[in-house]
């Protein structure tokens, strides 16, 4: 790992305490990665997970920004633990408190307080080829495979790179890590964002740490492709994938699998089903809960809500969620969309994180249902809310809130 | 590990420290695999799982899960939980990371297996700057 003169200086602390800190963090990262050097990024994205963070991480958050550090790059916001839609229920829990710290010295230090899981819905996309440092391990395949710009999995070090617009030259950055490694053949219509969530679940584990490449398939729409490495991302490391023919690295075979492509493994409808079974708790046909929008919900999405629903109210015994952000919902309330779903009974909620916080005013069990179409959030909600969770098409959703049953 | 004389490896993140080890062959996710209010790994079927982690020696082939677990090392440091010093397998880039927060010494790549030649309580001392790791006392 050789620093440049000018970086070695800023190491030293030339350029005080907050940029030391973050090169001192990108130096040990790039020497355990076996990086030759710093590169630039041209953005980075940060987690404020106060849960993980704590006090501590909050205390060097603001340290940071009371020295007077700048982010040298544009630095967005991930979801954050709360609702700013303004109708906050409870008091601010302890996590609260250390969530409205760390975003109001991020934001003194120049970040956008954007606060959602799912930038790229809101028009934050780093372009084809550029190097950024994006933690949120959702956002990592989608930045890396459906746009081919350049992240590793960050964490910390996000920080470290939003101080400095440098990180190590490892990983995803090098075009020779960036070969697909094993190749699936889907054989089977994979149909909504239940189904691609699925499908990336199911490829990542069978993929063991290999980069993936899947072939057959149709174009995916944008918010299944969000899906897709989302749900991947929250059940392995996966940083990158590729749809031949769909995502931009992937034209042909030959174009990732340069010495010649493997063996292809088949997937099939079954293993589709048997994925879902694998992935829902029991069934169980009283429902309490539907939960839609980990990663954020699209506008499209909660259009497709709304027709669905199609005026009809939400049953009385059932919370239906939607977490979004607030470019969504602002577009929603000009287009009507947000009153229809108020109408409908809908909880939407913007910028906050879906799970680890509070899923509403009511209690719940191992014997409440909860349905959804999210695979990151059938993975974390038995752990966090401890709910039974039935994964389902965005169709049985809707009709599991209006009826409260879900009998597929 | 019979040699009392140092083993080379590479020092990732400086500081000496001395302390027993306890070594795992499976990876250690810090952020929700160990409660960072008590140091012990609660990832349900873990060889360490109900052990304190808090002033050891952590041998452990690299880390695993969640990338906030950075901060969850800092966390258990502002508590006095952290291990002491960290030598691994081939470490990563949250390990790394969580090791320069906290301020814990780490080494990798030995040029021994240290999940073979260091074993549960040696006392071990770890030179995260010249990246040697010595056996001061074998069980």
């Amino acid at each position: 790992m050789r620093l440049s003169i000018e970086q070695q200086a800023l190491l030293a602390g030339k350029q005080g305490w907050a940029v030391q800190w973050a090169m001192e963090m990108l130096h040990a990262v790039g020497k355990a990665c076996n990086a030759d050097r710093l590169i630039p990024v041209s953005s980075s994205h940060l987690v404020l997970d106060p849960f993980a963070m704590g006090e501590s991480g909050t205390n060097i958050v603001v340290r940071l920004a009371e020295s007077g550090a700048r982010f040298a790059v544009p630095s967005t916001i991930n979801a954050i633990s709360y609702d700013r839609c303004g109708k906050t229920s409870s008091e601010p829990s302890e996590h609260d408190r250390y969530q409205r710290t760390m975003l109001d010295a991020c934001v003194a230090m120049g970040a956008l307080a954007s606060c959602s899981c799912n930038p790229f819905i809101q028009g934050i996309w780093p372009t084809f080829n550029e190097s950024v440092a994006w933690s949120e391990s959702a956002t990592a395949p989608f930045v890396n495979s459906v746009i081919g710009a350049r992240t590793n999995r960050e964490g910390a070090t996000a920080f470290a790179s939003a101080l400095t617009g440098l990180t190590p030259r490892y990983g995803m950055h090098l075009d020779r890590a960036r070969q697909g490694q094993c190749l699936f053949e889907i054989d089977a219509t994979v149909k909504g964002l239940d189904g691609y969530n699925l499908l990336g679940a199911l490829v990542a584990r069978r993929s063991s740490g290999r980069i993936p490449v899947l072939t057959g398939m149709a174009r995916p729409e944008l918010h299944e492709m969000i899906g897709f490495g989302a749900s991947a991302a929250i059940v392995s490391n996966l940083t990158l994938f590729h749809m031949i023919g769909v995502t931009p690295e992937a034209a042909t075979l030959n174009d990732v699998f340069p010495r010649g492509a493997p063996a292809a493994e088949r997937i099939t409808q079954a293993d589709l089903d048997a994925e879902r079974t694998r992935l829902s708790g029991r069934k169980n046909s009283a429902v309490a809960l539907v939960s839609i929008g980990s990663p954020h919900a699209s506008l499209a999405e909660l259009q497709d809500i709304v027709s669905r629903l199609n005026g009809r109210l939400v049953h009385d015994n059932v919370s239906f969620l939607v977490t979004s952000n607030h470019s969504v919902t602002g577009l929603a309330s000009a287009a009507g969309i947000m009153d229809a779903l108020a109408a409908s009974g809908v909880t939407v909620t913007a910028d906050k994180m879906c799970f680890g916080c509070d899923l509403g005013a009511r209690k719940y069990t191992r014997d409440t249902t909860m349905v959804t179409n999210s695979v990151k959030l059938a993975v974390l909600a038995p752990g966090s809310r401890g709910v039974n969770v039935l994964v389902r098409d965005t169709a049985t959703c809707v009709e599991a809130a209006v009826s409260g049953e879900c009998r597929t | 590990m019979k040699a009392m004389h140092p083993l080379k490896g590479v020092g990732v993140v400086g500081g000496v420290a001395r302390g027993k080890a306890m070594v795992s062959a499976t990876g250690i996710a810090f952020n929700l695999g160990v409660d960072e209010t008590t140091g012990i790994v609660i990832e349900a079927g873990h060889e360490l799982e109900r052990q304190c982690i808090a002033g050891r020696v952590l041998v452990f082939p690299g880390g695993k899960g969640s990338s906030a677990g950075s901060f969850s090392l800092l966390q258990l440091a502002s508590r006095g939980l952290a291990p002491c010093a960290i030598v691994n397998v081939q470490t990563d880039a949250v390990v790394a990371a969580g090791a320069v927060l906290a301020k814990v010494p780490l080494v990798h790549r030995l040029v021994v297996d240290p999940l073979t030649e260091i074993h549960d309580g040696d006392l071990i001392e770890v030179n995260g700057d010249d990246g040697t790791v010595t056996l001061v006392g074998a069980v």
